[in-house]
């Protein structure tokens, strides 16, 4: 007890603060770029798992391909939906976003009769089971496995967004769309990237939880809440505000729900969000 | 004939056949499903005011669940007479409103709606916590029927058939003077144009939080009527989900005026009752089509059910008079 709980509390809080990174930039980058509300990006993050299901567990790929491939159907889909569902609606909140929760209706339901109500579990990636023994914290290797992935993963969306020229094309019609269309940056091959990427950020996290937990047509429903009150604790449309968006969820969660309990970390992690929003709406990053 | 009889005489004819009903069809499934309508349209009306001053709240259910809880623990636990926990349903769900209110209302927009998806589910947690009180996930059992009143002695379905018909008749004759009175001239001013509203000498909070508060009251009217058809709630009853589900019924109905929010729950109550008459038809396909049914009105008529009229009628008009511009549709509410 003691001081290796609170590691194991704190390598815990990087790994969901991770996912719920993961989860929230997608969620985020579309508000930023596209001003739509996405309630579905919940249940991309589960199809994710679904995909990773399919491919890892009953077709026996490897598990980093199965990643990649759940990434790229998923990332395809995303922009499937954004073409024909939210272009029509794009800067227009309230109507997108009935159209965002028609699409959790349609998408879960469909996974359900689809895969059935029972629910799925996913292997641990070989080379990954088993404990490691730091000091006198116990953490399990898969669990800093999905540490490691999503580490990666950010650091390539940082990367992408700040050195690349259509990440640059991103932050600037994010920043101011007539402006960027004047320099001749393609407003809707922009919205379409930045959908693509992400959803295959939520179908990465899908497939990182997809072995720590059980695979079901509703398990979008909580990651999705949680990557909302990070967007908005680091402020809609910011990339940074939503990497320690979700650390702070991320710790509030575990260590919440180790000394307290469960419901009580949840009431936190949204009392927080209510707050946030009373006392500085934009977030702690965001541009009023 | 003016056209303002012809709607009234439309209206009692509506009101009379719902009357007779039970009388006519004895499908006790039939009714039951007209009950849960009723309250459905008691929710989605009452949903409407507040989304008439331009806020969208996704946390209705949890007031239903407040005004239920109310009545529930009333009844169970200090055993009052259910038709004075009634009123009192309403208004602690229309005190809270208030509290939380003045807090909640100062965010805008699409912040508004998810911070009422957090209260939302903030409520429902002091639910499942407070385990000695509320009763946690289990819920509070054997919520006893309503003591008779007026002739109706609450043992069998068309009584329920007729306290929800008039708890909804009740909730639209306030909800529609409400619309067509200056306070809705007002929360449409609101949801407009705040600031402009608010420069004409407008206290926007205090319409807000009366809007927010008002249409609490009537979901609290709802949860008590629930709490006495159920025999039981819990914390599962009152989801986002749920909450959700009204904005369904709101956006297929329509919300250019009263009748949208009536035909909405309507219709999407309805119609499982005619899909279970296909073979091989499985329940579990419904929220499918009521998805489906949430994109194709976004897309294709963005005015819900009630826009179908001015719709038809324009292009009536354009036939009759091709070089005449086209009636302009309802205004948001």
């Amino acid at each position: 007890m003691g001081a290796e709980q609170i590691f194991q509390c704190f390598v815990n809080g990087i790994m969901s603060g991770s996912i719920l990174i993961l989860v929230a930039l997608g969620l985020t980058m579309i508000f930023g770029i596209m001003h739509i509300v996405n309630f579905a990006h919940g249940e991309l993050y589960m199809l994710g798992a679904f995909c990773l299901w399919i491919f890892f567990a009953e077709l026996q790929v490897p598990y980093i391909l199965a990643l990649i491939l759940s990434m790229i159907i998923i990332s395809g889909l995303g922009m499937v939906i954004e073409r024909f569902l939210f272009k029509p609606f794009r800067g227009d909140l309230a109507p997108s976003f009935i159209i965002s929760l028609g699409l959790v209706m349609l998408l879960q339901t469909g996974t359900l009769l689809s895969f059935g109500i029972e629910d799925k579990a996913a292997p641990t990636p070989s080379g990954f089971h088993g404990l490691i023994h730091f000091g006198g914290a116990v953490l399990s290797k898969e669990r800093l496995f999905v540490i490691l992935i999503s580490a990666i993963l950010m650091a390539g969306v940082w990367l992408f967004i700040q050195r690349t020229k259509p990440g640059q094309a991103m932050r600037a019609v994010a920043q101011d769309q007539d402006a960027a269309a004047l320099q001749g940056i393609s407003i809707d091959a922009t919205a379409s990237l930045a959908m693509g990427v992400g959803c295959a950020l939520a179908a990465a996290a899908g497939c990182l939880m997809a072995p720590i937990f059980y695979i079901n047509p509703y398990m979008g429903a909580v990651p999705i809440m949680k990557a909302f009150v990070v967007i908005i604790l680091g402020g809609l449309g910011s990339i940074g505000g939503a990497f320690i968006g979700g650390f702070i969820i991320g710790f509030v969660d575990s260590f919440g729900s180790t000394y307290l309990s469960a419901p009580i970390a949840a009431m936190m992690t949204f009392g927080i969000l209510i707050l946030v929003l009373i006392f500085r709406p934009q977030g702690l990053f965001g541009h009023a | 004939m003016h056209k303002k009889y012809i709607n009234y005489i439309v209206v009692l004819a509506v009101v009379a056949l719902l009357f007779l009903f039970p009388q006519i069809i004895k499908n006790p499934y039939y009714i039951r499903v007209w009950t849960n309508t009723f309250y459905l349209i008691v929710l989605t009306v009452s949903l409407r005011m507040i989304l008439m001053t331009g806020q969208v709240s996704i946390a209705h259910y949890a007031f239903m669940g407040i005004g239920a809880y109310t009545s529930a623990l009333l009844v169970t636990k200090v055993h009052w007479n259910f038709w004075l926990t009634l009123p009192l349903s309403g208004i602690t769900a229309a005190v809270v409103a208030i509290g939380l209110g003045y807090v909640t209302l100062r965010i805008k927009g699409s912040y508004f709606a998810i911070a009422t998806v957090a209260l939302g589910e903030v409520i429902r947690m002091v639910w499942v916590e407070w385990k000695g009180f509320f009763g946690g996930m289990n819920g509070i059992m054997g919520i006893p029927s309503p003591s008779p009143i007026g002739g109706l002695s609450f043992g069998s379905m068309p009584s329920y058939y007729y306290f929800a018909l008039l708890l909804m008749l009740f909730a639209l004759a306030i909800l529609y003077r409400m619309d067509n009175s200056r306070y809705g001239m007002t929360f449409r001013s609101i949801a407009l144009a705040d600031n402009l509203a608010e420069s004409a000498g407008i206290n926007i909070m205090n319409y807000k939080v009366f809007a927010f508060a008002a249409a609490c009251f009537f979901a609290g009217l709802a949860g008590a009527f629930y709490s006495s058809l159920q025999h039981y709630i819990s914390p599962m009853d009152f989801t986002v989900f749920e909450s959700i589900m009204l904005i369904v019924f709101l956006v297929v109905g329509g919300r250019g005026n009263i009748l949208g929010p009536i035909l909405g729950p309507a219709v999407l109550s309805w119609l499982p009752v005619l899909l279970e008459q296909i073979p091989g038809y499985k329940p579990t396909v419904l929220p499918i089509i009521d998805g489906a049914f949430l994109l194709v009105v976004m897309l294709f008529m963005p005015e819900g059910i009630i826009g179908i009229q001015a719709r038809v009628r324009s292009s009536i008009n354009r036939i009759r008079k091709p070089e005449k511009e086209p009636v302009p549709s309802e205004e948001l509410a």
